[in-house]
């Protein structure tokens, strides 16, 4: 019984910890330095959709360089933050995108990258596409057929931008 | 069967469903070992499905350099004929592609999934001249 | 695409790729388009190697449209296709390197990719989907000092080859990782139906250029490159060793470069004759008005090209209309899905990566 009410009160004095954490962290000094950290930590997920990722790789190489950003693709959806929808999603690969962006943790983004993501570019009467607009939020859209390496740099910066400029939110427990 | 030649190089032959396997045998026994593509014409007003095969050779010098064409015709309605996987193991892919895009059925195919297409796709064979898109200037 | 591997311990006894995540319809959305917006969408399939899917094309509606292109027309498609040939191999060694864990050569194989990107765009206008080729001859002739630039090119290209030997294919845990790994033997390649460099190093000595020449591969010479053991690192090998054959193609076509007009005469008085004076002043190409409907004969076609990853081949049924009536395309990597299956028998589960990137596979192609 004692036990019971220690237990009680360390989960009270938790609860009131994470509340207050939680308050003082949408305020100025302390959400600003949080965006900022986030938004130079962007790693998106290694997850080439269609042919608009030559482009994405050709991204990283030395002449363009994204790793400057803190950009750093890798392979488990578990440590990252950002998936690029690159091209077009046809309906077997946007049942895959959606269980991948679910694993991710949040905050995470999604940029469209493409005139495909967009709204179907060239194969806009094709039997067998997906909008990506339609299963997952974007937040940045990227033109071009292909886009041209530094336009997914561009992207890249707009959505680093938004997230300094609007905050990203916290997930409710 | 009738051969008629189309430019010096391509050489196109109709032939019977029944005999296609024959000729076939005899074609991989002269030094024709690979199936090119396996491509499949609706034509809708017919009632017909024209099932075609591209074969060539690639350790043949003097056969290499012709493509021969075997067009064969079968029934819109119920579109089944041999599969030639047994003669030349080339014509597995082309011809799971041509049962999931333009609904043919190729007897003694060992697998059944679809390739190309989801499991619930709706709507019939895709490539049918019944299955229409959206054309820029007309329905979009 | 999805690999499903079936092992006993570590040793896979069975194997299926389950492709078609990228199937956009190529062949379907051909029907509703007519003849001349077909060449963009023919070129995005083979990214990585655009100029050969354009040039196949071409070649096949020629043979419906019955006209004559000059021979400077046919040794500027020679150029792009060996220009496109270079980084399309560079990009598959990137990927291979990458793969088995080496990021130093994905790092100098697509920097190294980029002279050559950038030359493709100053002739054409853009980096790789350059839509350059048309039914007649191609859309523009080369600048001005243009022939230094490249010669430049292949020269820094040559040695950046032996820095690759250095760093990657001499080195230890390269030839660890791959020697005996992913045989095919050469009984089993031909009756397969691989193509390509593939096929290539498994002791079949089959190339389309040498096979049945089109542009002008019958007036300039080049060696097959054919390897025997048909393992991974034989695969390797004729990658890089192609590569040099193209550059030695590059300099004999810029050397025999003949002069003339870059567009067929039977398309080219046809041209308003305002927009021709523009034409001649400037050397880039102003479409006559048949192109923006384009009728050729009734009938079948077929033409066959070598692309970087094997051959190419594509088959037109057309009806005497705008638009073609059946349009049938197979992509080297569509023939190459098979490999994976008789490759990986008896391997070892860390031993598929090796063999996916010597095969040099590409989805969006092989699912169009």
């Amino acid at each position: 019984m004692e036990n019971a009410g220690g237990t009680q009160n360390l989960k009270n004095a938790k609860n009131n910890f994470e509340k207050t954490i939680r308050k003082v962290g949408k305020r100025k000094p302390f959400s600003s330095v949080r965006n900022w950290g986030i938004s130079f930590s962007l790693w998106p997920v290694h997850f080439t959709t269609a042919c608009c990722g030559t482009e994405f790789a050709a991204a990283f190489c030395p002449r363009y360089d994204a790793e400057r950003f803190g950009v750093l693709p890798f392979v488990g959806t578990r440590q990252c933050n950002v998936i690029f929808i690159e091209g077009t999603l046809t309906k077997k690969m946007a049942e895959a995108a959606k269980i991948v962006y679910d694993q991710m943790p949040e905050p995470k983004f999604v940029i469209a990258m493409g005139a495909c993501a967009i709204d179907g570019g060239i194969f806009w009467n094709s039997y067998n596409i997906v909008r990506p607009h339609e299963i997952l939020p974007i937040d940045a859209y990227i033109t071009g057929c292909p886009p041209r390496p530094e336009g997914v740099l561009k992207g890249l910066i707009m959505t680093q931008e938004k997230i300094r400029k609007r905050g990203t939110p916290y997930p409710e427990s | 069967m009738s051969i008629s030649v189309v430019y010096p190089t391509y050489l196109s032959a109709v032939v019977e469903p029944s005999k296609v396997v024959e000729i076939a045998q005899k074609l991989n026994s002269m030094g024709f070992d690979h199936v090119k593509s396996v491509t499949g014409i609706d034509f809708l007003e017919e009632n017909k499905i024209v099932v075609v095969y591209h074969v060539s050779s690639f350790e043949d010098d003097e056969l290499a350099q012709f493509i021969l064409e075997l067009k064969t015709s079968v029934d819109r309605l119920n579109p089944r004929i041999k599969s030639l996987i047994e003669i030349w193991p080339s014509a597995e892919f082309p011809e799971r592609e041509t049962t999931d895009l333009m609904g043919v059925t190729f007897d003694g195919q060992p697998k059944k999934e679809r390739l190309m297409l989801i499991d619930n796709f709706e709507g019939g064979p895709p490539l049918r001249k019944d299955f229409k898109l959206k054309t820029e200037g007309i329905d979009a | 695409m999805r690999l499903v591997a079936e092992v006993d311990g570590d040793i896979i006894i069975a194997f299926e790729p389950n492709i078609g995540y990228v199937h956009r319809a190529v062949e379907k959305i051909a029907e509703t388009k007519t003849y001349l917006q077909i060449i963009p969408l023919v070129e995005r399939p083979m990214l990585p190697d655009t100029a050969s899917a354009n040039l196949g094309y071409i070649l096949a509606l020629e043979k419906l449209l019955d006209v004559e292109i000059p021979q400077r027309a046919q040794y500027l498609r020679m150029l792009l296709c060996e220009m496109s040939r270079i980084h399309s191999h560079l990009y598959g060694l990137g990927i291979f390197g990458n793969m088995i864990g080496s990021s130093t050569m994905f790092e100098w194989a697509f920097a190294d990719r980029e002279p050559f990107l950038e030359l493709t765009q100053q002739w054409t206008g853009a980096r790789l989907t350059a839509s350059f080729m048309v039914p007649g001859g191609v859309r523009r002739d080369l600048p001005p000092d243009f022939t230094g630039k490249v010669l430049k090119a292949v020269a820094y290209m040559e040695q950046r080859l032996k820095d690759y030997d250095k760093i990657f294919v001499n080195n230890p845990v390269t030839i660890a990782r791959l020697n005996g790994v992913g045989v095919i033997k050469k009984s089993e390649a031909a009756r397969l139906g691989i193509v390509g460099p593939n096929l290539r190093a498994s002791g079949v000595a089959y190339d389309t250029r040498k096979v049945e020449p089109y542009c002008a591969y019958g007036d300039v010479d080049f060696e097959l490159v054919v390897r025997e053991e048909g393992d991974c690192y034989a695969r390797l090998l004729v990658r890089r060793e192609e590569m040099k054959q193209s550059i030695k193609l590059i300099r004999q076509i810029l050397d025999k470069l003949p002069s003339g007009p870059f567009f067929a005469e039977k398309y080219a008085k046809l041209i308003n004759p305002k927009m021709k004076a523009l034409m001649d002043q400037s050397g880039i190409l102003r479409f006559p008005a048949v192109f923006s409907s384009l009728k050729p004969a009734k009938g079948d076609a077929i033409s066959r090209v070598e692309a970087g990853r094997g051959e190419l081949f594509y088959y037109i049924v057309s009806d005497g209309t705008a638009q073609p009536y059946r349009f049938r395309m197979v992509t080297p990597s569509f023939k190459n899905v098979i490999a994976f299956k008789s490759a990986l028998l008896g391997a070892r589960l860390a031993d598929v990566p090796s063999v996916y990137g010597s095969l040099d596979y590409f989805p969006p192609e092989a699912d169009r």
